[in-house]
């Protein structure tokens, strides 16, 4: 064996690398082989020239602060972590949902022309019609019911508010009634009063006048006698 | 606990055992990039990036017991983009420091030969040896130097920096027998051997 083809294996010796049966073929030509001696003795030396040269310790530290990570980095980081046929079957899945959902919105489309507009209107579940009809009979009902709540609502207010007015009429009437009769019988009281002193004026006039007469008859036949 | 274990944990959403990677991973990773880039602030700096790297991707980590690989993969790939970053930037004084290596290449560091003009017992100390294997690293080409780091360093298998380098398992041993040859005759040039090492000390 030359010595060029052991070169490699000088390597692997060096640094326990070889296998058992490249280290007796390279033991072998050693023993016979001063050049490859010398020069495995000189990568040795050189190997334990470079291993004075120790490690030192880093003059600062390394500290990695864990970052908050959002709900959905989280994901995408779950996300990559997936292998390639698992994502594929991921996108698989999506896309077959939505064109299941398009498909049921194309299907369910209504156009309808109705008081002179057009509508249309897509929805994902067509409707049954005849929930529909009942539907409608239901609002009629509802409306009924309510415009007759308020019918009886209003009649309500109305006769409340006729029977607070007439009460209050009434109150108003009484009241100047009595007010009416008071000052009637002041009125009455006041007019007594005035033909009493008419009554007792002309009987003192009468009097005076009586008196002055039988004076004057006194008068007469005094001088006639 | 393993590696793969607090991986397997940070990717169930436990994020806060990242700092135990961290911790593990500081020391090695640190020396390893000063190693390959000869610079403390520059070390510090791509170690911090190689961790943002490595929490930012972890979930893109297939295999999970093959995370030594992958971080220094990672490392070595941002080493040399560091250093690309650079021979742009500092077109003008990278070639000067070119130079100024090759003027070198060929002459003892200045360390070693003050200590060779000292007194018998004066020793090197670790700054010294450091300067001196690290101007050796220096002058090997970037793609021996980084094999040579992950082996004589870090301990990878070489099927490990052959999946960090992504080469050949092969190329990987060229460039490591090749690397260790070229360091070889470095010393030999600057007369550095073991035996003056362990005298020295």
């Amino acid at each position: 064996m030359k010595c060029n083809d052991l070169k490699p294996l000088f390597i692997d010796y060096l640094y326990d690398e070889i296998s058992d049966k490249d280290r007796d073929l390279f033991l072998a030509h050693l023993s016979e082989c001063e050049s490859c001696q010398k020069e495995l003795q000189a990568l040795q030396q050189t190997s334990n020239i470079l291993q004075k040269w120790e490690n030192v310790d880093p003059d600062f530290n390394v500290v990695m602060v864990t970052e908050k990570i959002s709900w959905l980095s989280h994901l995408k980081e779950r996300w990559t972590q997936l292998s390639p046929k698992s994502q594929k079957f991921a996108y698989g899945l999506v896309y077959i949902t939505i064109g299941i959902f398009l498909l049921l919105a194309i299907a369910n489309t209504e156009i309808s022309y109705r008081q002179g507009e057009f509508k249309m209107s897509m929805g994902l579940f067509s409707k049954p019609s005849s929930q529909q009809k009942t539907d409608e009979l239901f609002a009629q009902e509802f409306v009924e019911r309510l415009q007759k709540e308020n019918y009886y609502l209003m009649n309500s207010l109305i006769q409340q508010n006729e029977a607070k007015q007439q009460k209050e009429i009434a109150t108003a009437i009484l009241q100047l009634r009595q007010d009416f009769e008071r000052k009637r019988i002041e009125d009455l009281n006041l007019v007594g009063f005035g033909l009493d002193n008419i009554e007792r004026n002309t009987y003192h006039q009468l009097k005076k006048t009586d008196n002055s007469l039988n004076e004057l008859i006194h008068l007469i036949n005094a001088q006639l006698k | 606990m393993t590696d793969t274990q607090i991986i397997n944990h940070i990717l169930n959403g436990d994020r806060s055992r990242f700092n135990t990677l961290v911790w593990r991973w500081e020391k090695p990773l640190y020396n390893f990039i000063l190693r390959y880039l000869g610079n403390k602030e520059l070390a510090r700096d791509v170690t911090q990036k190689v961790f943002i790297r490595v929490y930012k991707n972890l979930n893109k980590l297939r295999d999970p017991t093959k995370f030594s690989s992958w971080i220094y993969q990672i490392a070595s790939n941002l080493c040399k983009d560091e250093i690309k970053r650079m021979s742009h930037r500092d077109f003008l004084s990278l070639d000067l420091i070119q130079e100024h290596n090759e003027n070198e290449g060929h002459r003892l560091p200045e360390q070693l030969q003050e200590s060779e003009n000292c007194l018998p017992d004066a020793k090197l100390n670790q700054k010294q040896i450091s300067s001196i294997v690290q101007k050796a690293l220096q002058q090997l080409p970037e793609e021996q130097r980084v094999v040579i780091i992950m082996k004589e360093y870090q301990g990878l298998k070489f099927k490990e920096i052959a999946e960090a380098l992504n080469q050949p398992l092969n190329t990987v041993k060229s460039r490591m027998y090749y690397g260790l040859n070229g360091l070889r005759k470095i010393f030999q040039q600057w007369q550095v051997t073991e035996e003056v090492l362990n005298y020295e000390m």
